[in-house]
Order: structure tokens, then C-alpha cells, then sequence
């Protein structure tokens, strides 16, 4: 919503970069591209394509829900008339402990992938080229903002093309979306001060390796980001976990949307785990619950 | 034995040590938390001090581009003049540890104050970080006012637009415009608790 003004902040950001560069220092200045597994387009088969930012060392841009500073990364999307682009999809963010603040974000190289959906039609149209623009701050010790316009060809067929050198990154980028997990069930209860995430795991879950589980809401501003994450056992055979809200106190309302993670994502591992959470308030909240 | 119950006194004293610091933190309708910092004109200013006038208290950071936004675009002088003119104590914080961005010797803060013409009573450094923690102060800007009676009445971002790009000042809520004029003319402040935004402040 804010972001439509944001448009003109390259021309600003460049100004800021020659600043840097007038004081002898190396601007901080992350890359971006527009990526594709496959560059053939087959009128109404939707596709997958993916946002490739690129950060230099030690620097991080920011997840949905930022955390206590920062801005989340934003992108909008030029398409050729009939074409949809779904919602942003946002891999699993890493936690960036800054005491007393904690902020959510990505270092080294992120891929935001989105389905564009083709008209079911493109007759007498043999090339289309899709564009967006993407929007974000980058912060190492200091922040800076920055964009690019993206865009990438793609030339309409009946048959899938060949995959391209950026398929294997796309695919890696596509798998670290958090997605439900089997096994899990959950639902909350929240008052004026804090939310309550109940989680019943599937068996093997101790209470030592419930204690690894980070949860990060959607929303921003829902909670506190730095306040301890402590799961305690309930006498049920449930999980709970007391998430402080943040001082706007704003209502979670009838679903509690999040993602949990093993860890904080420091030093990244290949293989983690991660899943998202969609969690229904109590109807019936349980007067003996702890 | 005795290493056990030094443990336990320990722990008790640790945690009756956090749920004061809880008590005493900066909560919108509670006391402000009291403090005494030093200017960057070696002048010692306490809150209490201020008793009796309206005190807007301003975490900063020249060196943060969200900072910067509001200084290049003259905002917060406009609004350091246009208060302390009602009689308001414009207090700016800086909270950055030794060797942090934004930490200077004062005589880069009169140099780079005078650059930015501010307007502020005074600028306070807070180099430990102490007052920042007090307030959960955890962007710069994050705008606090205290009332005359030393109770926080405004705490958040100082408007509602949160980006770096000073061309979204003029289409911007200022909620520090507006709590502030609300507060003078003796009404409620009506959107008391915002989201900050900007950079980290560097503790």
C-alpha cells in the first residue's frame, strides 16, 4: 500500500549510492533478476517464475513481517494484458539477533518465487515479456534502500521448453516455501496481552526438540520479535507457547498465520525444517489450561 | 550446599531484577520512565526537569537513511521549531554503543547539528544504551511525548508512511504533529501507539 510512492526512491537510492562513493566508501548495493525454469509459455498453463536478489556479505533484506526494524522486500509486477501473477511467495527467513531487537530477513541470495497464470488464449502472439519491480532495504551495520526492474522474455509454444541454466536455483528457492506440515494440529487463544499457540505434534516430538522450534507470524507488528520462545508440555499431551503481543496490541482475529522453523537459521544448513501454521482461535477455550 | 543456596539467591535475585525492569518500562498511559543523560553541550538534563511542559523525546541516528529522510527534507526542524515554540522540550536521543553507526564525539554533533540546522532543546547521548532500553526504543526515528504530568501519552513512528523516500513526507500522517496538537489543546491523543519504523537503533 505505502509502496506505490516508493517508486521514484532508484533515482534517490543512486543519488545516495554517489554519496557513498563521494566519501570513499563502497556502497552497499544488492543485484537483482527475473528467472524462469523454462521460457516457453503455453496460453492459461500457469508457471512459476522467481525474483533473484543477490546480497553482498554480512548484509540481509527483510522478510514479510521485518521484526522489530527494517522494511519487508516488495515487488510489483508489469504483465502482458490477461495475465495474473498469485502472491508473493516467501521462502523461510532467518532470525537477525541485534539485542534487545530481533528483525527476519534473508543473507547471501534469496529467489521470491510467484505463479503467473497466462490467458487461455495468445493467439498470433509469439513473444511475451514479463517485468517487475522489486523494493527493499538493505541493512549490513547501516541500511540502505534499493530496487531494481526486472524482466525476462519468454516465447509462447504448445509444449514445455527445455529447463534453464536457473532451474535447479528456482526449484531450491520453491522447496524452502513453507508449506503444512503432516501430523501437526494447532489453534490459539489470545487476550489484550499475549497469544497463545497450542501445537500438537506428531509422535517423536519431545519436549527438548520442541524447544528448537521458532514461531514468526505473518503479520507484522502482531508480536514481540525478541521476546524468549519457551513450548512448555501441557498436562493434555499439547505444546504451548506464550508469545508476547506487541505494545499496538492489534487483534490476531480468527486464524493465527505463521510459519515455525528449527532454529534461527544461523549458519544455514541445507537440510531444515520448517512449516507454516495456520492455527483456528479456541471456539471453546479451555478454562484450565495453564 | 552453600554454592546451591548462592545459586537460588542468585536466580531470585535475577529474576526479581527483570520483573523491575518490566515494571519500569516506557507503557503509553503509565509514568515515563525517569532519566538523567548528557548533552552533547555537556549539560546534565533530567526528565523531571521538564515537569509541567509537554516533552517530545526523539530517538535518532544522523547517519540512518530514515533519519535522514526527515532531516534532508527540513521535517523534524519544522516540527522542533513549530513545538518548542508552543513551549514543547524537544529532546533528540542517540542510543549507538561506542563504535556504532551514528556514535560521535560531541564536536561532530555540533558540526553535523548545525549542518541540519536542528532545532531540538537538546540533543542527549546515551551511549550505554540505558534510557533507549528503558523506552523499548527500537528505531530511529521512535517518537515518545510525555505529558506535564510525566506520563507517556504518545509512543511509535512519526508517521505513517514507512519508508526512507522524503518524497513521502507531504502525502504522510504525521502522528507527532497530531498527538502533539491534540495534547495542547487538552484533548485525548487519539492514535496513541503506532508502529515505528527506520533503522535498528545500535545499541
Amino acid at each position: 500500500m505505502f509502496y506505490g510512492l516508493l517508486r521514484r526512491i532508484g533515482g534517490w537510492a543512486a543519488l545516495l549510492a554517489l554519496a557513498f562513493l563521494a566519501r570513499g566508501e563502497t556502497p552497499l548495493a544488492a543485484s537483482a533478476r527475473l528467472i524462469a525454469a523454462d521460457r516457453v509459455i503455453r496460453p492459461g498453463v500457469p508457471f512459476t517464475v522467481g525474483i533473484h536478489i543477490r546480497l553482498p556479505e554480512g548484509a540481509h533484506i527483510y522478510y514479510r513481517n521485518p521484526g522489530d526494524a527494517g522494511l519487508p522486500t516488495r515487488v510489483e509486477w508489469t504483465l502482458p494484458p490477461g495475465f495474473t501473477a498469485g502472491p508473493l511467495q516467501w521462502p523461510v527467513p532467518a532470525r537477525f539477533a541485534e539485542p534487545p531487537l530481533m528483525s527476519h530477513g534473508y543473507a547471501d541470495e534469496v529467489v521470491f518465487p510467484a505463479v503467473i497464470t497466462p490467458p487461455p488464449r495468445l493467439d498470433g502472439i509469439a513473444a511475451v515479456r514479463l517485468a517487475a519491480r522489486v523494493d527493499w532495504l538493505l541493512c549490513k551495520e547501516s541500511c540502505v534502500p534499493g530496487g531494481a526492474d526486472v524482466a525476462l522474455g519468454f516465447r509462447v509454444g504448445d509444449a514445455p521448453g527445455n529447463p534453464t541454466p536457473d532451474a535447479a536455483l528456482l526449484a531450491r528457492f520453491v522447496a524452502r516455501v513453507p508449506a503444512p506440515a503432516e501430523g501437526w494440529r494447532f489453534h490459539f487463544e489470545e487476550d489484550a496481552r499475549r497469544l497463545r499457540l497450542f501445537a500438537r505434534a506428531p509422535a517423536g516430538w519431545t519436549p527438548a526438540r520442541m524447544r528448537s522450534l521458532i514461531f514468526i507470524p505473518h503479520a507484522e507488528d502482531l508480536t514481540e520479535p525478541a521476546a524468549p520462545q519457551v513450548w512448555r508440555a501441557t498436562e493434555a499431551g499439547e505444546y504451548v507457547l506464550d508469545l508476547p503481543k506487541s505494545a499496538r496490541g492489534a487483534a490476531a482475529g480468527a486464524r493465527l498465520e505463521g510459519i515455525l522453523r528449527e532454529g534461527d537459521g544461523h549458519p544455514p544448513r541445507a537440510e531444515e525444517l520448517f512449516f507454516s501454521v495456520s492455527a483456528p482461535a479456541r471456539s471453546n477455550p479451555d478454562p484450565s489450561a495453564p | 550446599m552453600k554454592k546451591m543456596l548462592i545459586t537460588i539467591v542468585t536466580a531470585t535475585l535475577a529474576v526479581a531484577g527483570a520483573a523491575r525492569a518490566e515494571s519500569a518500562a516506557a507503557e503509553v498511559g503509565k509514568p515515563a520512565p525517569g532519566f538523567t543523560l548528557t548533552s552533547t553541550e555537556g549539560k546534565e538534563h533530567s526528565l523531571a526537569d521538564f515537569k509541567g511542559k509537554f516533552v517530545a523525546l526523539e530517538w535518532t541516528n544522523y547517519d540512518c537513511p530514515f533519519v535522514k529522510k526527515h532531516y534532508g527534507a527540513d521535517n523534524m526542524q519544522a516540527l522542533q521549531r513549530e513545538f518548542t515554540e508552543k513551549g514543547v522540550v524537544w529532546l533528540s536521543i542517540n542510543s549507538s554503543a561506542p563504535g556504532k553507526q551514528g556514535h560521535f564525539t560531541p564536536e561532530v554533533w555540533k558540526k553535523r547539528m548545525a549542518e541540519w540546522k536542528v532545532a531540538a532543546t537538546a540533543v542527549l547521548l546515551d551511549p550505554d544504551g540505558k534510557v533507549g532500553r528503558a523506552y523499548d526504543a527500537k528505531t530511529t526515528p521512535h517518537m515518545f511525548i510525555v505529558n506535564p504530568e510525566g506520563v507517556l501519552i504518545y509512543a511509535g513512528g512519526i508517521d505513517d508512511k514507512p519508508s526512507a523516500n522524503p518524497a513521502d513526507i507531504p502525502g504522510a500522517k504525521n502522528y507527532v504533529r497530531a498527538a502533539l496538537e491534540q495534547a495542547l489543546a487538552g484533548k485525548p491523543v487519539e492514535t496513541p501507539t503506532t508502529k515505528p519504523y527506520g533503522c535498528s537503533v545500535k545499541y
